[in-house]
C-alpha cells in the first residue's frame, strides 16, 4: 500500500451488491425487539474473516463476500430462511427470471443495481 | 447440487445471491426495500469524516464540550451533529503530547460509523488488524509515515460490536485565529483512527 491509497478517500461501495448485503445485514439487526440483535451477524462475520485469514489479501471484494456469507449462514442457521429456499431464489436471479426491477420503487426507485442492461430475459429451465 | 441445504456457502454470483435475500426477507416482511434504500443512501451519502471532524473542532474550542465528549461520547456528540439514534456508542479517546492513540479492530471491522461513516479499506485488512497491535509503532512508521517519538506511548484500542473507539487528536500549534469551521477542515479522517499524528512534525520528510 503507498500513502497515496492511504490519504485516498475511498468509495463507501464499490458495487451495488456490497451495498445491499451490508444494509440488509444492519436493518436485520436494527429491528428494536431484540431478536437478533448486531452480535449474532457480527459473531458469524469475524468466523467468516477468520477462515480468511492470511489467505487473501484485504479488499473490498474479499470483504464483503465474507459479509455476504456471513448473512446467508445467520439466516439459515437462525431458521429465518431455509437453504433450499435462498439457493432457488438464487438461482432466478441467475438465470434471469428475476430481476432487481422488483426492488424498484415509484419514481425514483434507488434501486442501485441498473447496469445489467436487460430488463427481463426469461428461460424456461 | 451437492452442498447440505444448511451450508449455503456456494460462489454463485455475489449480485444475485445478494438480491435473493432481499426478495425473500421483503417477502416475510422481515424487511422493507425503502428501508434498505434508505441506509444505504444515510452511509453512501450522509455519514463520512466529516462528522467526526466537526466534533474535533469543537472540542478544539469549547472546553465544556470536550469534557462532556471524553466523558459521554455518543450523547455529546449528538449536541454537534445528527445521529442516527441505532448507532454502537463512541468512546473518544484523547492525544496528548505524551499518548498517542490508535483504533482497530483486530476480530473483523468494528468502526465508529457515527462519526467517520464506513471504514477504508486497508482498515479491514488482515495487515493492519494483526500490526496495529503487535508492532503498532513500526506500523505507523513503515505504513503510515508516522514517526511517533520514542517518549510517546501508544495505547491501541481494540473496537467491539458493543463500543467503538474515536481519537481526539491534538490542536496544531499556530491556530488559534482559526474559526471551528477552519479547524474542522484540519482534521482527517486517519488523524480520528490514529494513523496521522496531528499537533507536532511529527511527519517524516518524504
Amino acid at each position: 500500500m503507498t500513502d497515496a491509497d492511504h490519504r485516498r478517500d475511498e468509495p463507501a461501495f464499490e458495487a451495488p451488491w456490497q451495498a445491499r448485503a451490508f444494509a440488509v445485514a444492519v436493518q436485520l439487526t436494527e429491528r428494536g425487539d431484540g431478536d437478533l440483535p448486531w452480535e449474532t451477524f457480527q459473531a458469524r462475520l469475524v468466523e467468516e474473516i477468520e477462515a480468511d485469514d492470511d489467505a487473501v489479501e484485504g479488499t473490498e471484494d474479499v470483504y464483503y463476500e465474507q459479509w455476504l456469507r456471513a448473512l446467508e449462514r445467520l439466516l439459515v442457521e437462525e431458521g429465518i430462511v431455509a437453504g433450499s429456499e435462498l439457493e432457488e431464489r438464487t438461482r432466478e436471479f441467475e438465470r434471469g427470471d428475476r430481476d432487481a426491477s422488483e426492488f424498484v420503487i415509484g419514481e425514483h426507485g434507488h434501486s442501485h443495481d441498473h447496469g445489467h442492461g436487460h430488463s427481463h430475459s426469461h428461460h424456461d429451465h | 447440487m451437492t452442498d447440505t441445504p444448511d451450508r449455503p456457502t456456494r460462489p454463485d454470483d455475489p449480485s444475485a445471491r445478494a438480491r435473493a435475500i432481499q426478495s425473500l426477507l421483503v417477502e416475510k416482511e422481515l424487511l422493507t426495500t425503502e428501508a434498505v434504500d434508505r441506509i444505504v443512501s444515510t452511509y453512501e451519502d450522509d455519514l463520512g469524516p466529516q462528522t467526526g471532524a466537526r466534533v474535533v473542532a469543537r472540542a478544539w474550542t469549547d472546553p465544556g464540550f470536550k469534557e462532556r465528549l471524553l466523558e459521554g461520547g455518543i450523547e455529546a456528540i449528538a449536541e454537534v451533529v445528527d445521529v442516527p439514534d441505532d448507532l454502537v456508542d463512541v468512546e473518544v479517546v484523547e492525544n496528548t503530547p505524551d499518548v498517542h492513540n490508535l483504533v482497530v479492530c483486530t476480530l473483523c471491522s468494528c468502526y465508529p460509523w457515527a462519526v467517520l461513516g464506513l471504514p477504508p479499506t486497508w482498515y479491514k485488512s488482515p495487515e493492519y488488524r494483526s500490526r496495529a497491535v503487535r508492532e503498532p509503532r513500526t506500523m505507523l512508521r513503515e505504513q503510515f509515515d508516522q514517526e511517533i517519538p520514542a517518549a510517546v506511548d501508544i495505547e491501541v484500542w481494540d473496537s467491539n460490536s458493543e463500543l467503538r473507539y474515536m481519537v481526539l487528536p491534538q490542536r496544531p500549534p499556530g491556530t488559534a485565529d482559526l474559526t471551528e469551521d477552519a479547524l474542522a477542515d484540519l482534521v482527517t479522517r486517519d488523524a480520528m483512527i490514529g494513523v496521522e499524528r496531528l499537533g507536532e512534525s511529527t511527519t517524516v520528510e518524504q
